[in-house]
């Protein structure tokens, strides 16, 4: 199955955040909105409508103070000097409303939106109201402001102050009504934008909600079902150890984290198929020679009168005990080596003759090859005995299996200051320097065609351990196109 | 030279070594190759005196297969069973077109037993071939 995905999972998370994002950011703007909006509406209320309606009934006190007083003044003489105040207190009071509460000659920006919120409301007639209402008032107070001029001339004109106080008291009403006008136009303003702002939000907070469930539907499709194959593509490598390439084209994380794993599949299945291998080459590795001794020790023992044949047969039973031996301990320690605990025991060790005699054993086994040896004299070095001749023993014995048929392996022992460098050098053009680096890895095998027929060695993966444990190092070289070269360097 | 012979084709010398120690006491000779292409000379020169041919799986320079359908080609007649030390001989035996084998390690009887049966095998065929008087 081929599944293609050009935009990448995180772009589309990234758009669904951004979806999600944009949608509480637009939903903050418009409750910010509606609540300065909101805030200021109330504000200017406060100030330009509730603040003056206070003035006004103060006012209002004030002008029936005088009327009342001016009615009782055939009978009752007034106190001019309290008359004059109550008029001036009114007047200040027009003063005030006329510079700071007057809507009509306010230029202040909210006293502009409170303008266009009368003309939207129909009411804009109410500037006119109140304009008229003011002057009403300054009217009656220039005539009271005449009439309370002396003493005399307010006792004669007694009759008309009450009648200026009524047109005051008249027209400090029509202030008012215009006020609480005022007031019903400026809430019914509220309640309008409070509508507008809860259907704003209302309505981007479903775009919203659609948005980000339409875009968290096609991340979920683009994303789930793929995962889900992931999961069982390892469920069943799991299970059943079988790999099937997972086809995924596209470019996105999902198909690199598929490339991953098939790639991660495909080398376990490889591991798994060169372990295989390298289990039936040791299974054949360990028969052959199994074949020989049963068989020869059987002959041996069903004719005990033949001296020759259970000479040939103890001769062959310790040769080919001594190759299993050394397989064997090479299995054992490649799995030590692997579990971390390889067994180290260092001593002194006369690595010349370690070799000369690992070579003669080499021999015997494969006796086509010819190792042509050149050893300097005082080679001792501390290091594990066991570990270094089965390390020499590989590094011989994978030399046989890879050099050309016929050819001397060349083995050079010499000191290199404070160490040891061991070189095994012979001519294999047929392996590529890739192919012997190969032979490093764990249970790697090599099988060859050799003058005596098809034999196998196992890498060098343990041989590489063992220098690695004893401070040295183990490279393989390529110095001619012809020549390999298998350095073992380990310190004195 | 005696009339019965087998032939074992094997790169390791003990086993051909082996072979012949135990099959010559019965009165056959042991026909040796190291190689295929040795084994298949050896059986054309050896073709009307070889029974049993033993034929090693891994051989140096020839195929199995091949050196097993050469075999075939040339001693129709003979038993002719693969050796192999794999884990799974009947598979590697149906592999290269044979039915029998012998998994290695073997007891001396099994070869022993090859040896005469082979041998019977040559004396019925011969006997169907002479005409009743």
């Amino acid at each position: 199955m081929r599944r293609r995905s050009a935009v990448s999972v995180g772009r589309r998370l990234a758009a669904l955040v951004a979806v999600q994002a944009a949608t509480a950011a637009v939903l903050l703007g418009v409750a910010s909105v509606a609540y300065s909006r909101i805030a200021s509406d109330l504000g200017f209320m406060h100030r330009f409508v509730l603040a003056p309606i206070e003035g006004i009934s103060e006012a209002m006190e004030h002008a029936a103070r005088l009327k009342l007083t001016a009615e009782a003044a055939p009978g009752h003489p007034f106190d001019l000097a309290l008359m004059q105040q109550w008029k001036r207190n009114v007047g200040l009071f027009l003063e005030q409303y006329r510079t700071e509460w007057a809507v009509a000659e306010n230029a202040s920006t909210d006293a502009l939106h409170f303008r266009a919120d009368l003309e939207r409301a129909n009411q804009g007639q109410l500037v006119g109201d109140e304009r008229a209402a003011m002057n009403d008032v300054g009217t009656s107070l220039e005539r009271i402001d005449a009439k309370l001029a002396s003493p005399g001339a307010a006792d004669r004109a007694a009759a008309t102050l009450v009648a200026d106080a009524r047109d005051l008291r008249t027209a400090l009403r029509k202030l008012l009504r215009v006020n609480v006008a005022f007031i019903d136009v400026e809430n019914a303003a509220i309640e309008r934008r409070s509508r507008q702002s809860f259907w704003w939000m209302f309505s981007v907070g479903l775009l919203g909600l659609f948005g980000s469930f339409a875009l968290g539907l096609h991340v979920h499709r683009a994303i789930a079902p793929r995962i889900r194959r992931l999961v069982r593509e390892v469920q069943r490598f799991k299970e059943l150890g079988v790999h099937q390439r997972v086809l995924e084209e596209g470019r996105d994380e999902i198909a690199i984290l598929a490339n991953a794993l098939d790639a991660g599949f495909a080398a376990i299945a490889a591991q798994d198929r060169e372990r295989e291998r390298f289990l039936a080459i040791v299974a054949h590795e360990l028969k052959t020679p199994m074949t020989s001794i049963l068989g020869f020790t059987e002959l041996a023992l069903s004719r005990p009168e033949s001296a020759a044949v259970r000479a040939r047969a103890l001769d062959l039973v310790r040769s080919h005990a001594s190759r299993l031996g050394r397989l064997v301990d090479d299995l054992l320690l490649a799995a030590s080596t692997r579990s971390g605990a390889l067994p180290f025991r260092p001593q002194s060790v006369d690595a010349g003759a370690l070799i000369q005699k690992v070579a003669n054993e080499v021999t015997m086994s494969i006796p086509t090859r010819c190792f042509d040896l050149d050893i300097a004299r005082g080679t001792h070095l501390l290091a594990d005995e066991h570990l270094l001749t089965q390390a020499i023993w590989t590094l011989l014995t994978y030399s046989a299996a890879v050099a050309e048929s016929g050819h001397v392996i060349h083995v050079r022992l010499e000191p290199a200051g404070a160490r040891l460098r061991l070189e095994v050098e012979f001519d294999a053009p047929s392996v590529a320097a890739e192919e012997m680096e190969r032979a490093f890895a764990p249970f790697a095998s090599v099988q060859y065609e050799g003058g005596s027929g098809i034999r196998s060695a196992v890498g060098l993966f343990l041989c590489r351990e063992i220098a690695r444990v004893h401070g040295g190092s183990l490279l393989a070289l390529s110095p001619t196109p012809i020549k390999r070269m298998l350095v073992l360097d380990l310190p004195a | 030279m005696r009339d019965n012979a087998i032939l074992i084709i094997d790169d390791d010398a003990d086993m051909r070594d082996l072979v012949r120690l135990v099959v010559e006491p019965s009165d056959v000779d042991v026909v040796e190759a190291a190689t295929c292409v040795d084994g298949i000379a050896a059986l054309r020169a050896n073709l009307d005196r070889i029974r049993l041919v033993l034929l090693d799986y891994f051989m140096p320079g020839m195929d199995a297969a091949c050196c097993a359908r050469q075999l075939c080609s040339l001693a129709s007649s003979s038993i002719i069973v693969l050796c192999t030390a794999a884990a799974d001989p009947a598979d590697r035996a149906a592999e290269v077109g044979l039915s029998r084998w012998l998994a290695k390690p073997f007891e001396l009887n099994a070869l022993e037993n090859l040896v005469r049966e082979a041998a019977r095998q040559h004396r019925e065929s011969r006997r169907g071939a002479v005409p009743q008087s």
